[in-house]
């Protein structure tokens, strides 16, 4: 659906993103992580159409994003910080949405005033900064987008009414099989939401998953007792005769390999997003770490 | 699949005119609140229907438009394009789904709508006020305010839009469009103070230089001429009846070419603009410039406005040459590490490297210095040979030549000219008038502070038109009792040619009236009237025969310097003349003949006379016109003592 391949791009001798290749199939919920530089905006804005790559491609249904306004139609986007014409009200960027939108939806935008209960009449920059948000969730909901780019979603918006608005984002996915991006720098608020996950650093893509392959495939072991053989650790820690083991493979397989060793003690756990990705990316820049913990 | 090009978006257009709207129905207000006070300034003293209202209109109007037009197109480029250079803002923008091209086009029909609506109320609103007016299908006015003022609009405005695309922010914006606008006329004026004094007699042309200053060309446009100062003049002598005046679309030769010229240039400045903003890279929202090869290029432009204007106040202030070039290079220095820290936003710029631009900036000019002081093109030297016409004035004279024969005595004229040039004194003429002026022990009663041409010298200026088109102007001080005197002779005594000249003065001279003769005076040191029952028909063809008879004797010239002797009055002293008004030297006397007015060649006297009824014309007599002094003698005109000998003062 969303198809980021080979993208290159400089700003001057800074080399923003290199050869970044990224994939959200059709209906995903995309979490982008990265640390602050990571290159996340960037990526985003030649997703939206923005900027120009200097090389490769970034398409939407197999249609390039950038000078197409047939694709663009079709994105809707909220950047972490929202602007909108100096003096314009909602009511005034309602109508300029609908202009520009083809699938602005009147009636929608009607019921999400109901939901917002944002002033129609008030410029939109002298509201507060989660107001503003919540205008823009209202606006670019309303224009029906098939793929939603959300930068930095939830920032200034209190816990309530973040959940009210992801609720009604992941509920447009699941009628619509409407696709979602969503960067972040912090990966704990995109658990609850992504199915598929990337990671990047330094303009580079370094890890790009589904979240049920990741959490399938990684797994806490607590033993006491010899280890058993032929399982991928990926990292090992030691508290008096308890060994804890971060294995890659399946549950059943690890079990098994477990049972075998006859270990006086075993228990098989689950692994947090943030203790996956900490074991999965292993020797990368703590600038990653952070975003992980 | 890729959408299809579209150049207009109706949504991004209302937006633009609704966003803004409060400024073009201010500028619609101010134009109304103009025609208003065009319609009724003078009115009342307007006896059968206002008159000057279309004048104003049709003239001075279309005039001060063409500077309004210059700030009002730089303030809606400012206000259209301003979210270009704001990062968040420009943004959003693009993430809209639209193509640049779609963008801007629609913000360029929304900037000429911003002109186009306000004009067409003013001049949907002028239009019947206008028919009602003395001049005959003076509504036609209306719609042609409104194209002319619209073309001139879409000159600049496409200039700004141009400017707007280069830069990254509105204060750079003002700032390139500003150096755009008038970098000719600084250019120009660098040229003509620090290179062309060194040429001897060389006058720089601008032609070009006014051409590439669209306000400076278009601020003094001339598209229509009205006809009717005379009649108009009878609207106040209580003849109403005769007041209906007209116009007709013959301006100032080249005006309507030149305002067509402009509006296509300012097509193609937004055409360039389209291939600019396609390549326009959104990350220099904000930067000074938006494109990496401009930088060059605008950092010239400053330094050399610098440059140029420090170089103004040392001129200003009088300081010497050598000054005035080291002012020049400080300019340099500061415009370019000014624009410099402007570009980089650090004022980190004085390492080594970026001293190379401004060398080679500074080199160029040093060397054009010198190429110019040592005239390695030999532009001094050159008479051009591929002549159509030549213009030759001095001494009151105005001539112009076509003649092939005429046209090799100028060059021959123009030769003697660059040899009486006295090489330890410069280039400068001014210079040569302090040689001359001491080299003739001149006294003179008091020091003045401008020196004027000596008798023997005579300023002369040669203007050539050359078979390409272009043209070729000098400026000379010549020796007027060598043989350039008997080249100028030649050239300028021809009664034939002073006759038929096209300049008003000739068209006076054929106006008058013989057979309506209502006075003749004679001026000079003390003024002397010719009886009435003198001044009649016979009297004055004497007169001009007299005066015919000293042309073909070559003696015709009005430049004193190529007359000999001088007159000394020796009248008596009338009520309240002191003596040292009366014993003094004067070169001529002027014998001016009033007649009633000639009906076909009415409005001329408009500028040679206060009084609407008369018309007046004068002619210089010197003393050695033998012919006219005896005519003066005939009638007991002259009242000087005639010498032939020269005498050198200052006057």
């Amino acid at each position: 659906m969303l198809e980021m391949q080979n993208v290159n791009k400089s700003f001057g001798a800074v080399q923003a993103l290199k050869d970044l290749s990224l994939r959200v199939p059709k209906g995903a919920v995309y979490g982008l992580v990265g640390p602050n530089g990571a290159g996340k905006s960037t990526a985003i804005r030649h997703i939206t159409g923005i900027y120009r790559p200097d090389s490769g491609s970034v398409t939407i249904g197999g249609a390039p994003v950038y000078e197409n306004p047939e694709a663009k139609g079709r994105l809707g986007y909220i950047p972490d910080e929202v602007f909108y014409f100096p003096m314009a009200t909602l009511g005034d960027m309602a109508a300029f949405y609908q202009g520009m939108y083809p699938k602005f939806d009147r009636e929608l935008y009607t019921k999400l005033t109901e939901v917002f209960q944002l002033p129609e009449g008030k410029p939109i920059r002298r509201m507060s900064k989660g107001m503003q948000k919540q205008a823009a969730f209202q606006l670019v909901l309303a224009a029906r987008p098939e793929v939603l780019i959300l930068d930095e979603p939830v920032d200034g918006l209190d816990p309530i009414m973040r959940r009210q608005i992801m609720s009604l984002v992941l509920g447009e996915v699941a009628q619509r099989e409407m696709t979602v991006l969503i960067s972040s720098h912090n990966l704990r608020e995109l658990e609850d939401l992504c199915d598929h996950v990337g990671i990047m650093d330094h303009g580079r893509m370094l890890l790009e998953r589904s979240l049920a392959d990741m959490q399938g495939n990684t797994h806490k072991l607590q033993i006491v007792g010899d280890v058993p053989e032929g399982l991928e650790i990926l990292h090992r820690s030691q508290s008096g005769r308890l060994q804890t083991l971060i294995l890659r493979g399946q549950a059943w397989e690890i079990s098994m390999a477990a049972a075998a060793a006859k270990p006086a003690y075993y228990d098989l756990l689950p692994l947090s997003l943030e203790e996956i990705f900490i074991y999965e990316l292993g020797g990368v820049s703590d600038a990653v770490k952070n975003i992980l913990l | 699949m890729r959408s299809r090009i579209s150049f207009f978006d109706k949504t991004v257009y209302r937006k633009d005119m609704t966003r803004y709207a409060p400024v073009w129905l201010l500028y619609l207000l101010c134009l109304l609140l103009g025609m208003v006070i065009m319609y009724t300034t003078g009115a009342a003293e307007e006896k059968n229907g206002h008159f000057w209202f279309p004048v104003r209109m049709g003239e001075g109007c279309l005039q001060l438009m063409a500077v309004v037009n210059m700030l009002y197109a730089l303030l809606v480029a400012m206000l259209l394009f301003a979210d270009l250079y704001n990062s968040r803002m420009c943004n959003a923008l693009h993430a809209l789904p639209l193509r640049r091209e779609t963008w801007l086009m629609t913000h360029v029909a929304a900037g000429l709508s911003y002109s186009l609506i306000p004009t067409a109320v003013m001049a949907a609103a002028a239009t019947p006020l206008l028919a009602t007016t003395s001049v005959a299908d003076a509504w036609l006015i209306g719609p042609l305010w409104f194209v002319i003022v619209n073309l001139q609009y879409l000159c600049f405005f496409g200039m700004a839009v141009l400017c707007a695309m280069c830069v990254g922010n509105l204060f750079a914006l003002v700032g390139m469009y500003g150096v755009v606008n008038v970098f000719s006329l600084l250019v120009g004026y660098l040229v003509n103070q620090l290179y062309v004094p060194m040429l001897y007699g060389v006058i720089m042309p601008t032609r070009l230089i006014k051409l590439l200053c669209p306000a400076y060309q278009l601020a003094g446009g001339s598209y229509v001429e009205f006809e009717p100062y005379l009649k108009l003049l009878r609207q106040y002598n209580n003849r109403p009846e005769d007041v209906v005046g007209s116009f007709t679309l013959a301006g100032r030769e080249g005006d309507w070419l030149t305002l067509a010229l402009y509006a296509l240039a300012g097509m193609v400045f937004l055409g360039l603009a389209v291939a600019l903003y396609r390549r326009w890279r959104l990350e220099t929202a904000g930067d000074m410039v938006a494109f990496e090869p401009l930088k060059p290029v605008l950092l010239t432009m400053a330094a050399l406005a610098v440059g140029i204007v420090a170089s103004f106040l040392a001129d200003a202030i009088m300081l010497e040459t050598w000054l005035k070039l080291l002012c020049l290079v400080l300019g340099l220095m500061i415009g370019w590490f000014g624009g410099r820290m402007l570009l980089e936003r650090s004022f980190r710029v004085f390492q080594p490297k970026k001293w190379a631009g401004l060398a080679v900036l500074s080199g160029v000019l040093l060397l054009c210095y010198a190429g110019t002081y040592y005239d390695w093109l030999g532009i001094e030297e050159r008479i051009p040979g591929n002549v159509v016409s030549v213009e030759v004035s001095g001494g009151m004279e105005n001539r112009v030549f076509t003649d092939p024969e005429d046209i090799e005595l100028v060059k021959s004229l123009h030769a003697l000219a660059l040899e009486d040039r006295l090489e330890e004194f410069g280039a400068y003429s001014q210079e040569y008038d302090m040689f001359c002026y001491d080299l003739k022990d001149v006294t003179s009663e008091e020091e003045r502070p401008t020196l004027v041409p000596c008798r023997n010298r005579l300023h002369l200026w040669i203007s050539y038109t050359l078979s390409g088109g272009g043209s070729l102007t000098r400026n000379y001080v010549v020796w007027a009792d060598g043989p350039e005197r008997e080249i100028l002779v030649n050239l300028f005594s021809r009664w034939e040619d002073y006759y038929s000249q096209e300049s008003w003065e000739g068209e006076a001279l054929r106006s008058l009236d013989l057979t309506d003769i209502r006075g003749i005076y004679v001026t000079g040191v003390a003024e002397k009237d010719v009886p009435p029952e003198a001044c009649t028909p016979e009297a004055v063809e004497e007169l001009f025969d007299a005066i015919q008879a000293d042309y073909a004797a070559g003696n015709g010239v009005r430049a004193q310097q190529l007359h000999d002797g001088h007159f000394t009055y020796n009248g008596p002293l009338e009520d309240g003349q002191t003596p040292a008004a009366a014993v003094d030297y004067t070169d001529s006397l002027s014998i001016s003949i009033i007649t009633g007015l000639k009906e076909p060649e009415e409005g001329w006297e408009y500028f040679s006379s206060y009084d609407s009824d008369r018309t007046q014309f004068s002619f210089e007599v010197f003393a050695d016109m033998e012919n006219t002094l005896q005519w003066l003698e005939k009638y007991d005109l002259l009242k000087y003592d005639v010498s032939q000998e020269n005498v050198y003062y200052l006057w």
